[in-house]
């Protein structure tokens, strides 16, 4: 484990504990097949960077962050992975921060680790970002660093996501558990014909019992159904799911909750695919590891706002519009879109009807817009 | 800052309701001033909320429906009450995004078959759920009124009790390459499926919407995948309104509607308020055993509020899950993944070898069977046309689809002809 950030408890009171893990360097796998990928150690870094920024708007605050990290542009035989002082508060001329690899005793050791920082009441986060893969029947698989690093199961460095979801309330008596899976879930000839399906590392169990007993359900959302992809930028980046995922923690994902805007585990349950098509028009998949839909609360956001598209049937509609404007309730111009074919903005989420005005040879079409948090698509038709 | 006042909120129509209010104004115009919200369940009720008098955004979405409204209102100190009705009647519902699963419809992907594309729609009974080749046309005393809406066509089902223990499901055919089966939960109310077979227009889906026929049964049913674990409480006690005296009176006259009453359970699962109604799970699996889902809810009633050692408990509520798995699949979506939730459990944690062997083999044939649904519905609705991206060991199910027809014709980017 490598603990990044730590906060002593004040005076008993709740704390968030976070775990990070992202993973883009797999040595054990032959270079020619193609598997390091950038953008995996680059998510968890922006992962932690927010998870630090925004430390005191958590539900309760963040107590420690966590973290094991393998870039596939460090060789680690040469030195450590490195996590950039900036992310958790340091200068750029801070030096950075060594930190553990994803390997399969690090993490059996992280989440022991966080099992015990976490105290009856506490909130944990985990998130992870790597290849991911399901088997014939299991799903939520996140790959280790070390995968393939032991001839008699090459694949026995899997991490369990999906039961991590499923039993961590249980273990811990946190009063909630949020869990987010940016990784495929794609699967592979060679773990589908398993005998006995495929043996995953689970590092938390817990009875049936104790798990139909406890009454917190974790709010667990992954980048990609069963048998499916997610994607990247190529050269390193924010993965595409995170970018939705943190676009939703920072600013999107809310609810409004007495005099606060709240990201609620509803909005983040529903809202990630609809936030990444708006916000940057993209397609990302989402899916829920578990079954909750509460309207438990993650972090407080000061000043929220959602992403908006405006599209149209057909496309010349909106692209060949001589003006196309966006009204308030006085009928002044809030916002005019620019040219090409698609309107994106952003608005505060509160529930207001804007006008939509659009002028084409001569012709006013006039529409309304009803914002809702956290994204707005809007299709305009002839 | 003006003092609050506290208004009475009063619900908009029979359905069950999402309400928010935020204040308008100046210095609040980024993020809304005072805020209030309310879930309404059913003509007449009414909330409580406290607000300053002033200007305010709402928005209302009926759970049952999907839809959302917005609105604008004026709130004065010497009114004490406000009547959503008349501002829910003049605004313009709008569905919700069609990626989201507060949509209610069910969203499959565009056909993309190009040209015309002859259709059929069937309806199937199996009599003997649980028993291999129980699944036929469905008999004549199974009522349906079909109306064709333009490109969609509607189907109202009625006729043999809705507790007779058939199972029934919707057949989609389309051009003998696809089939889809829906699914049809037999509510004493009535029941009533929408299909739009406008797939061939460019960028059109085919649209299939379950929908119960009583606003208070769809909005229990839609709950189930769009509400909060306190606004499920408080459906389900709503959901009992003119029955005689219970919390959950859907569970407790079970007998009168086994459907409602499984939605009933599940929702009570969801929200893990199971005691102390145990007894009543346990007899609607019993009286309900041609659903599948009953059986589910049973086994998470048994090891949530069960007695005495956890194997044994883990031993009977497998042998739920285990007739469960014999009935068929789930029929709707909340049950599947509270079954693949337990076996998922049972398979690794189970005390015996023979519960964890067992719950390994159920948890794959709920795998398999889960691969074949489409989203965004509470239903388990199944797809034949192998989707994109599946797996490559997906296999396409039997082709044999015995039914009685209710409607074919053709549909194309001309539109649809009934024949």
């Amino acid at each position: 484990m490598t603990l990044v950030y730590s906060k002593d408890r004040v005076d008993a009171q709740p704390q968030l504990h976070a775990l990070v893990i992202g993973c883009g360097r797999f040595p054990w796998i032959a270079a020619a097949r193609n598997a390091n990928r950038p953008a995996c150690f680059d998510s968890a870094v922006a992962m932690i960077e927010f998870l630090h920024e925004r430390a005191h708007d958590f539900l309760p605050p963040l107590g420690s962050i966590d973290c094991l990290l393998a870039d596939p542009r460090v060789d680690p035989d040469e030195q450590s992975d490195r996590l950039p002082a900036t992310a958790v508060g340091g200068g750029a001329g801070d030096p950075p921060l060594d930190v553990e690899r994803p390997l399969e005793a690090n993490v059996i050791a992280a989440f022991n680790a966080l099992v015990g920082r976490c105290q009856p009441g506490d909130a944990i986060l985990f998130y992870g970002c790597s290849h991911g893969v399901a088997g014939r029947d299991e799903t939520g698989l996140l790959v280790l660093e070390d995968i393939n690093s032991g001839a008699g199961n090459p694949w026995a460095q899997l991490l369990n996501v999906k039961s991590v979801a499923q039993y961590l309330p249980a273990r811990t008596k946190a009063s909630e558990v949020w869990v987010f899976l940016d990784a495929c879930q794609e699967v592979l000839e060679d773990l589908r014909d398993q005998a006995g399906g495929v043996q995953t590392i689970e590092p938390i169990a817990v009875s049936s019992v104790e798990m139909a007993r406890c009454p917190v359900i974790s709010t667990a959302v992954a980048a990609a159904r069963y048998g499916a992809l997610t994607h990247a930028p190529a050269g390193g980046g924010v993965a595409y799911f995170t970018r939705a995922l943190l676009d939703g923690l920072g600013k999107s994902c809310v609810e409004k909750s007495g005099p606060e805007w709240r990201v609620t585990a509803k909005q983040l349950n529903y809202g990630l695919v609809d936030i990444a098509n708006a916000a940057e028009g993209r397609t990302i998949e989402a899916t829920t590891l578990t079954f909750n839909n509460r309207k438990s609360s993650l972090l407080k956001v000061a000043a929220p706002s959602i992403p908006v598209a405006v599209t149209s049937r057909p496309t010349a509609l909106l692209a060949d519009a001589d003006s196309a404007s966006l009204l308030d309730e006085t009928g002044a111009e809030v916002f005019a879109k620019g040219p090409g074919a698609e309107w994106r903005f952003r608005v505060p989420p509160i529930p207001v009807s804007y006008g939509l005005r659009l002028v084409s040879n001569g012709t006013t079409i006039d529409d309304t817009l009803d914002i809702a948090a956290p994204a707005v698509l809007r299709e305009l038709e002839q | 800052m003006s003092e609050a006042v506290s208004y009475r909120l009063k619900s908009p129509g029979p359905s069950a309701y999402r309400v928010q209010l935020v204040e308008k104004g100046p210095s609040s115009a980024l993020t809304g001033g005072a805020t209030a919200e309310a879930l309404l369940t059913g003509a007449g009720d009414e909330r409580p909320v406290l607000l300053p008098p002033g200007d305010y955004w709402g928005s209302i979405d009926d759970i049952g429906s999907g839809e959302r409204r917005t609105l604008s209102l004026s709130l004065d100190s010497n009114q004490a009450a406000i009547d959503l009705q008349e501002a829910f009647s003049q605004s313009v519902p709008r569905r919700r995004s069609s990626s989201s699963a507060l949509s209610g419809a069910e969203s499959i992907g565009a056909a993309a078959i190009g040209g015309t594309v002859k259709f059929v729609v069937g309806l199937s009974e199996d009599r003997a759920p649980g028993h291999v080749g129980g699944w036929g046309a469905a008999a004549a005393d199974m009522q349906v009124a079909i109306k064709r809406e333009g490109s969609s066509l509607r189907l109202q089902f009625g006729g043999p009790p809705s507790d007779r223990r058939s199972k029934y499901r919707v057949v989609i055919g389309l051009s003998d390459r696809r089939s889809i089966r829906v699914p049809l939960p037999r509510y004493r109310d009535g029941v009533e499926v929408v299909i739009a077979l406008d797939a061939t227009l460019p960028g059109r889906d085919l649209d299939i919407d379950v929908r119960a026929l009583d606003p208070t049964v769809q909005a229990l049913v839609a709950a189930l995948s769009t509400s909060s674990r306190d606004e499920s409480l408080t459906l389900v006690e709503w959901a009992g309104d003119g029955h005689v005296g219970n919390a959950v009176p859907f569970l407790a006259q079970k007998r009168q509607d086994l459907w409602a009453a499984t939605a009933a359970a599940l929702l009570l699962v969801r929200a893990r308020r199971m005691a102390p109604f145990e007894q009543w799970f346990y007899n609607l699996a019993e009286f309900a055993p041609h659903i599948a889902d009953s059986a589910i809810a049973a086994a998470w009633v048994t090891l949530a509020t069960g007695t005495g050692p956890g194997a044994d408990l883990e031993a009977k509520a497998m042998e739920y899950l285990r007739f469960s798995g014999r009935v068929g699949a789930p029929n709707f979506v909340a049950a599947n993944s509270l079954g693949m939730e337990l076996l998922n459990s049972l398979r690794t944690t189970a005390e015996s070898d023979k519960v964890r062997a067992q719950a390994g083999e159920e948890y794959a044939l709920m795998t398999k069977r889960s691969e074949h649904r489409l989203l965004g519905s509470p239903y388990m609705i199944y797809s034949d046309f192998r989707p994109q991206r599946m797996p490559s060991f997906w296999r396409f199910p039997s082709r044999r689809l015995p039914y009685r027809t209710l409607a074919a014709g053709t549909t194309s980017t001309d539109g649809v002809q009934f024949d």
